[in-house]
């Protein structure tokens, strides 16, 4: 048995305290269930504005990040707040894991195929939301996205033969795809139209709701990608909060695994390419 | 052309997304036909403006300035394109003067006279005007080649004149005129002494 730990918080990304917290805590668990682990305890870490917030505010995110570490099964055992101007929350988690069984991000195999669990966009959809661009139904979906946990999906790949798992977060698909096969004699390519762009990001996107952080990836991460359609491929580098599993799976494998994910409440579970040998630039996208 | 006015915002040192919405915000409140220019110094601002204006059918610009700042010009309308609001420096201070229908003798005069007129559309820059005296007037009535080629002149925004009297003197009715009108004396002198002039 070893044990992992992580740490991350977020500011707030939704109007609604409670879905705040457990979108926070979701964002915190992730790096655990990315390496397979198992969740065992989680510690609070607040910064709140107290002369200008309720302290029902604050108890009420606490609420909604208490609900995620309960339904993973691991303990709330403490934590600390400081005042800051700005709301921060997250969890610093301890997980325990089998060192001879465990995922790694850059451990993929030529061939393998790549699954992602979760749709791309949230970066543009939560900058969408802090302008007040967004209804209350497209809020809820967003928000119910954000806040599922990968703890199940999780549980599932470890049923099948998956070499290399990665959470998407703050660098978008273009950046953690890039770290499974940086250093690697290997390329990745993934088609266009089998990965899941929300639609209202797209939306979003042509009005130019896009933060700076969407940006900085592209710059980075385009030299490195070839994009061959004419198709806009700006989602492809959207910073996501609290995003999907990223899962380089055997072929054979990926449509029972799929299938189950899906099943599972991961609707928008894709196939959305495969590892390949490489070639002069690391991302093909086709 | 018909135009509104020009207003400018400045979203410098601003957070995305709020350059693009306060873009979004003044084009909804300019009439029709206006112009709003948008100062900003992030790359995201300025992918995120071009954004919404190609995605809105609206047409730009795009000037970069001193200290990282890049402005964006916007207009807002239907008649109004984006040639409009530089229309004072698509054409030169210049007239050119024309008062034969060859340049120099002989066929060899024609050919000079259409490879002139039809390279000068070639530069971006154009004269703002043509003035066409004595046989010169045969071009904008008579000259199949170079009325095609002076209509592409006029297109561009160029104002033609032939000279009147001289159409007359060679009893060409004024119905013969196939592109331009048809200046008078003081108009062409006016022309003449206060814009550089050049002749053909």
């Amino acid at each position: 048995m070893a044990l992992v730990q992580t740490l991350d918080f977020i500011t707030p990304v939704v109007d609604d305290p409670f879905i705040y917290g457990q979108i926070a805590a979701a964002n915190s668990l992730s790096d655990i269930f990315a390496m397979g682990a198992k969740a065992k305890t989680a510690l609070n870490i607040v910064g709140f504005d107290g002369c200008n917030h309720s302290k029902e505010i604050l108890n009420e995110i606490l609420s909604g990040g208490l609900d995620k570490i309960n339904e993973c099964g691991a303990k709330l055992v403490g934590g600390h707040t400081i005042e800051t101007p700005e709301m921060l929350y997250g969890l610093s988690v301890t997980g325990v894991i089998n060192p001879n069984k465990f995922y790694r991000n850059n451990t993929v195999r030529i061939d393998d195929v790549l699954i992602l669990t979760k749709p791309l966009g949230m970066g543009i959809l939560t900058t969408a939301i802090k302008a007040d661009m967004l209804d209350k139904i497209t809020i809820k979906k967003v928000s119910n996205i954000l806040a599922q946990l990968n703890y199940n999906a999780s549980k599932i790949m470890q049923k099948y033969d998956v070499s290399a798992v990665t959470d998407i977060t703050g660098f978008g698909l273009a950046g953690h795809s890039f770290e499974m096969i940086k250093d690697k004699d290997l390329s990745i390519k993934f088609v266009y139209d089998n990965i899941p762009f929300l639609k209202e990001a797209k939306d979003m996107a042509d009005m130019g709701i896009i933060p700076a952080g969407t940006y900085n990836n592209k710059a980075y991460l385009s030299p490195k990608t070839v994009c061959s359609n004419k198709k806009d491929d700006i989602l492809f580098y959207d910073a996501q909060t609290s995003g999907g599993l990223l899962i380089s799976v055997k072929e054979k494998d990926a449509n029972n695994l799929l299938t189950e994910l899906i099943d599972s409440g991961y609707e928008y579970s894709s196939i959305i390419g495969s590892i390949i040998t490489k070639k002069e630039k690391d991302i093909y996208i086709v | 052309m018909k135009r509104g006015k020009t207003v400018q915002i400045n979203c410098c040192n601003q957070d995305c997304p709020k350059p693009v919405l306060d873009t979004k915000k003044a084009l909804e409140s300019l009439e029709n036909d206006s112009i709003l220019e948008v100062l900003v110094n992030a790359t995201s601002s300025v992918e995120n403006i071009k954004r919404y204006a190609t995605n809105n059918g609206y047409s730009y610009e795009i000037e970069e300035l001193e200290d990282n700042i890049t402005k964006i010009i916007i207009i807002k309308g239907y008649e109004c394109n984006i040639v409009g609001t530089s229309q004072e420096n698509k054409f030169l201070d210049k007239t050119i003067f024309i008062k034969d229908d060859k340049v120099g003798d002989g066929e060899l005069g024609n050919i000079l006279m259409e490879g002139f007129l039809k390279t000068t559309l070639e530069f971006k820059e154009l004269p703002k005007n043509i003035i066409l005296v004595n046989k010169g007037v045969f071009l904008t009535t008579k000259n199949q080649t170079t009325i095609e080629i002076l209509k592409e002149f006029e297109n561009r925004g160029v104002n033609i004149y032939s000279c009147g009297l001289c159409m007359n003197f060679y009893k060409i009715d004024t119905q013969e005129l196939q592109v331009g009108e048809i200046g008078n004396a003081y108009d062409s002198m006016d022309m003449l002494l206060h814009t550089q002039t050049t002749t053909l």
